[in-house]
């Protein structure tokens, strides 16, 4: 072919073949959600007024989730912060500390 | 007609029915080709042991794995009807089948690890139907008790079945020796004649299913 492979008019993809591929594909996540996690969690230290202690605490009551523990209540909470945009992390921050 | 038996729970009994299926049809006249998309190759080992034996009429067999939508697209033109044995998860190969299949065979044991998968199926089932509106779904109860005493079990597991809009079919298969004897040699459940219940199971599902 002297080096011209693959210059020929690609084939396109026809929108059912499009719909097909990304179900076939979603196999690949619910395998990798039944997998075993292996995360390693890092023991660290930082200090809470009371009152965030018993937040922390009523957060879990309100939850209704057995599988939640104080840790899970501040993975969450900062995981919801993380999801928000810049603009709006400078504010919530910049209110709760002025 | 491409017949997939898969799901999402190992051991139901997938290579065992895809196996006796494709036999049944076989001596149906029909023309058939057993595809193997488990990786474990149970499938694929017997139908080497069944190419060893010449008493017994070759069942022609491919193995694939992974994407095997346009394998199946291509092979559909050639026979007259391919069983897949999918292996026993949400696989690549079980979704891309699921796309071109015309029949999809759910089997469950009337056991609650192995109905607990009906929830992730039922959402596979809808999503695949958004691809593949035409496919007939049904979940078969395998391996049930045949102790009179334990016939609600199989009717709760059809129960169960049924309100995940999975409907099983009125055909089973019981808890039989001569589906593993069978499975052992290369042979198929038609060809020992130990067991005609067995062989009564399989044409029940085939009639039910597939109206043959």
């Amino acid at each position: 072919m002297a080096g011209l492979n693959g210059l020929k008019k690609k084939v396109e993809i026809s929108p059912e073949d499009q719909l097909a591929e990304v179900f076939i594909s979603g196999a690949e996540k619910r395998i990798r959600a039944l997998e075993t996690k292996e995360k390693k969690f890092v023991r660290c230290t930082f200090s809470l007024n009371d009152e965030v202690s018993q937040l922390i605490d009523e957060l879990i009551v309100k939850s209704q989730n057995a599988r939640v523990n104080r840790s899970s209540i501040v993975r969450i909470a900062l995981e919801n912060l993380a999801s928000k945009s810049p603009e709006e992390i400078k504010e919530i921050v910049n209110q709760q500390l002025p | 007609m491409i017949i997939l038996v898969g799901g999402e729970k190992g051991g139901a009994g997938k290579s065992c029915l895809s196996q006796n299926l494709a036999v049944y049809l076989q001596t149906k006249n029909r023309d058939v080709l057993l595809l193997d998309a488990d990786p474990q190759g149970t499938t694929t080992d017997w139908i080497k042991e069944r190419d060893d034996n010449d008493d017994l009429k070759d069942i022609p067999s491919v193995q694939a794995s992974g994407n095997i939508r346009s394998v199946l697209k291509d092979l559909q033109g050639r026979y007259q009807d391919i069983v897949i044995d999918a292996g026993g998860q949400d696989s690549e190969a079980l979704r891309s089948a699921m796309t071109i299949a015309t029949h999809m065979l759910l089997p469950f044991r009337p056991k609650r690890r192995d109905l607990k998968t009906l929830a992730h199926m039922e959402q596979v089932l809808k999503l695949a139907k958004t691809v593949n509106p035409d496919l007939i779904a049904r979940a078969i109860i395998t391996q049930c008790p045949t102790l009179p005493s334990q016939v609600q079990r199989i009717l709760d597991a059809k129960d169960a079945c049924k309100s995940f809009g999975i409907n099983a079919l009125n055909a089973i298969t019981t808890n039989r020796n001569v589906y593993d004897d069978a499975d052992e040699n290369g042979l198929s459940v038609f060809e020992v004649d130990s067991d005609l219940k067995a062989k009564a199971e399989i044409k029940n599902i085939a009639n039910e299913f597939l109206g043959i």
